[in-house]
């Protein structure tokens, strides 16, 4: 499985990734796995631009993703899957990515949300997709960064 | 929201940093030059890129309507330049320039009325470009 890290980030790519992330996994590719911004010009030249020359980055829909990654395209490389949510990797592992631990890297507060940690904050809809993921056998690990401990969160969502 | 740069009155800036970065360096340019208006500052904190747009956006319709805008950015390449160049693309009248820095935002005060908005953006990049140098105390 060369997927090394898949991480929940409503930021998807920012600094936490490219200063914290790439630099401990050393992947060679980052898959933004994103329904907008697969089909967002702009939006992937700017999260392009921000990935350092030596790893190579590609966007693709979440179903797209996930056929690539089932396909093996990616079977010669070590990469990083970028989610914005935890409904989008459900959809994911749905659509037959089977991934054991899913790192919860950040997911900001909005109207109606609650909060599970300090960068984890939690709509409805999202606990129910992380109980989902929990169901699934997935291990969730809350770590904003590498250097800060990972905490896992698996009982908090059930 | 169109305008033309005929009924622009003022430019304006929102900082838009990590943390309390914008908020620190608007409070130190007060320090340095007094009063002034039409600067503000936003924080990423606790924000999704598209919450932070929406924050610019709100701050752009509470002031005034003729106003133009600089956005500087601390770091380009994260939430703060995500959501401002998401706002670029939909105003004509504003403009990101990333880097931020105090001798850049004292330059933004100091010439905003004198350099034409579409000369603004590059001079300020230059002008904090220009402050950042090693030092040798000898080649003072």
């Amino acid at each position: 499985m060369p997927v090394k890290l898949a991480r929940i980030d409503d930021r998807l790519i920012h600094g936490q990734v490219i200063l914290g992330w790439v630099p401990a996994v050393k992947p060679d590719r980052i898959v933004v796995a994103n329904d907008r911004v697969a089909d967002s010009d702009w939006e992937r030249k700017f999260y392009s631009s921000c990935v350092p020359p030596e790893v190579n980055v590609s966007f693709a829909t979440v179903a797209d993703a996930a056929r690539q990654i089932a396909g093996n395209l990616y079977q010669n490389e070590q990469i990083i899957v970028l989610l914005e949510s935890a409904q989008d990797t459900l959809r994911l592992l749905a659509a037959g990515i089977d991934l054991k631990e899913i790192n919860v890297g950040g997911l900001h507060y909005r109207e109606g949300s609650v909060e599970l940690l300090p960068f984890v904050f939690l709509v409805h809809e999202e606990r129910n997709a992380l109980r989902e993921l929990v169901k699934r056998g997935v291990t969730l690990s809350a770590q904003d960064v590498p250097s800060n401990p990972a905490k896992i969160i698996n009982s908090l969502v059930v | 929201m169109t305008r033309t740069l005929a009924g622009t009155k003022m430019i304006s800036a929102i900082v838009v940093t990590h943390g309390r970065l914008g908020a620190e360096f608007v409070a130190t340019a007060h320090k340095i030059l007094g009063d002034f208006s039409g600067v503000y500052s936003l924080s990423n904190e606790d924000k999704t890129p598209q919450m932070l747009a929406e924050d610019i956006e709100h701050i752009m319709e509470h002031a005034g309507s003729d106003d133009a805008f600089i956005l500087l950015v601390d770091f380009l390449y994260g939430s703060c330049g995500h959501a401002t160049l998401a706002v670029e693309r939909n105003h004509r009248n504003v403009h990101v320039v990333s880097g931020v820095n105090l001798p850049m935002l004292l330059a933004f005060l100091n010439k905003r009325n004198e350099v034409p908005f579409e000369r603004l953006p590059a001079e300020l990049a230059a002008r904090g470009r220009d402050s950042i140098q090693s030092v040798d105390t000898d080649q003072l």
